[in-house]
């Protein structure tokens, strides 16, 4: 019998995919933050996930993101919407709430957080797929995703992400 | 400031616009940027910089308001005396704002809520995206009221508010900057309530940066002025 190879979409297209889909238009505030996607097998078939989070922008002051309210899953293959769900049906994770969390570690200047922006964004272009697929992917590049999103988040926020795709997480630092 | 007369113009003819007549219809002069390139302003940015002001001002302690803050700025672009209480009441009311246990982070709205309280208070509405700056300047030529959703970060230069550079804040566009001579965009005022600004303007390339790189969602008016 023959198969069909999975068309993967990669980590650009979700992200596209992210912004304009009807679900952020409809459903999730503008004010929010909306989380990086990530990769995760947790939910039927593989995907992207990712949470959104109110937050207090006051000028002067440092961001603050509380627990995420809701969080939602596109299909890894396609796009489609596999699961959208607000926190209080049905969280991602098992504690009852994550706590208030500052949204950066450091300060940096926009052009630095874009430049790392494009470098998580171009490894995952490469290690989304080789998750999807099984596959090891190269050890170097795990690394250098892991250590980018370390820098870029808070621990506290890093947390949210791990709870919420743990099995990326766990192939990503993987020895 | 001059008001604009197609007669001053360049050999008397108008710029090389798509819609010339739509244009036409909402009010334009000629004026100076701040960076010393002159410029046809397209809008009444000065009339609309009353609709502004900070958002917040509600005795619900609701400060995350933009969405609604930008709908009151259109309904009163439209002749309706509303203010920001009564429109964050109309909208805890129908279930059109984010509620957390914090209020300060409360009072998000939705593109498509943005909408739905326009058009219910008789302003109809629609969410569209948008991929170029020229296509959001003619809607702002045809009378069109716009809310974008941009990113608080690049408009402010503040690192704080870039996140990931996704669409975090609502504001309204109440006007465009063309180049006389080409029509080429320059750029567009804008009302933001989070900083308190008034027709700021805000130029291409940091518009390009804000609203379209975060996905070029806006908010339409169907009815122009």
């Amino acid at each position: 019998m023959k198969t069909v190879q999975p068309q993967w979409l990669n980590y650009t297209a979700i992200l596209q995919r992210q912004r304009t889909h009807a679900i952020r238009l409809s459903e999730i505030p503008v004010e929010h933050v909306v989380s990086l996607p990530i990769p995760t097998k947790r939910w039927v078939e593989s995907g992207y996930a990712f949470f959104a989070s109110p937050a207090r922008r006051i000028s002067g002051q440092p961001l603050l993101q509380s627990s995420p309210d809701r969080w939602c899953v596109f299909s890894a293959i396609g796009g489609a919407i596999i699961i959208y769900c607000l926190w209080n049906a049905h969280p991602f994770a098992s504690v009852t709430n994550f706590e208030n969390c500052e949204m950066l570690s450091t300060n940096r200047t926009i052009s630095q957080l874009k430049t790392t922006l494009n470098t998580i964004e171009e490894l995952m272009n490469t290690l989304a797929l080789n998750f999807f697929a099984g596959e090891p992917g190269d050890p170097q590049t795990r690394k250098a995703l892991a250590e980018t999103m370390k820098d870029y988040f808070t621990t506290s926020l890093l947390n949210q992400y791990q709870a919420l795709a743990p099995d990326f997480f766990q192939w990503l630092e993987k020895d | 400031m001059n008001k604009f007369d197609s007669k001053e113009m360049p050999g008397g003819d108008l710029p090389n616009f798509k819609e010339v007549k739509e244009i036409l219809e909402v009010p334009s002069h000629l004026d100076i940027l701040t960076d010393g390139r002159e410029t046809l302003i397209i809008g009444d940015t000065q009339k609309f910089a009353d609709f502004n002001h900070r958002q917040g001002d509600n005795p619900y302690g609701f400060l995350g308001t933009c969405g609604l803050v930008s709908c009151e700025d259109v309904l009163k672009q439209f002749g309706l005396d509303t203010t920001e209480t009564s429109i964050v009441e109309y909208a805890i009311k129908n279930g059109l704002c984010s509620i957390s246990n914090y209020p300060e982070m409360s009072g998000g709205t939705s593109s498509d809520t943005q909408a739905k309280i326009l058009s219910a208070h008789g302003v109809p509405a629609h969410v569209e995206s948008i991929s170029d700056l020229e296509s959001l300047a003619t809607l702002v030529g045809e009378g069109h009221a716009i809310i974008v959703e941009a990113n608080a970060g690049v408009l402010w230069n503040d690192p704080c508010y870039f996140e990931y550079g996704q669409a975090n804040h609502a504001v309204v566009v109440t006007g465009v900057a063309r180049d006389p001579q080409t029509g080429e965009v320059q750029g567009f005022f804008i009302n933001d309530s989070g900083s308190g600004e008034s027709a700021k303007f805000v130029p291409s390339d940091l518009m390009e940066f804000s609203w379209l790189d975060a996905g070029g969602i806006c908010v339409i008016t169907d009815l122009v002025h």
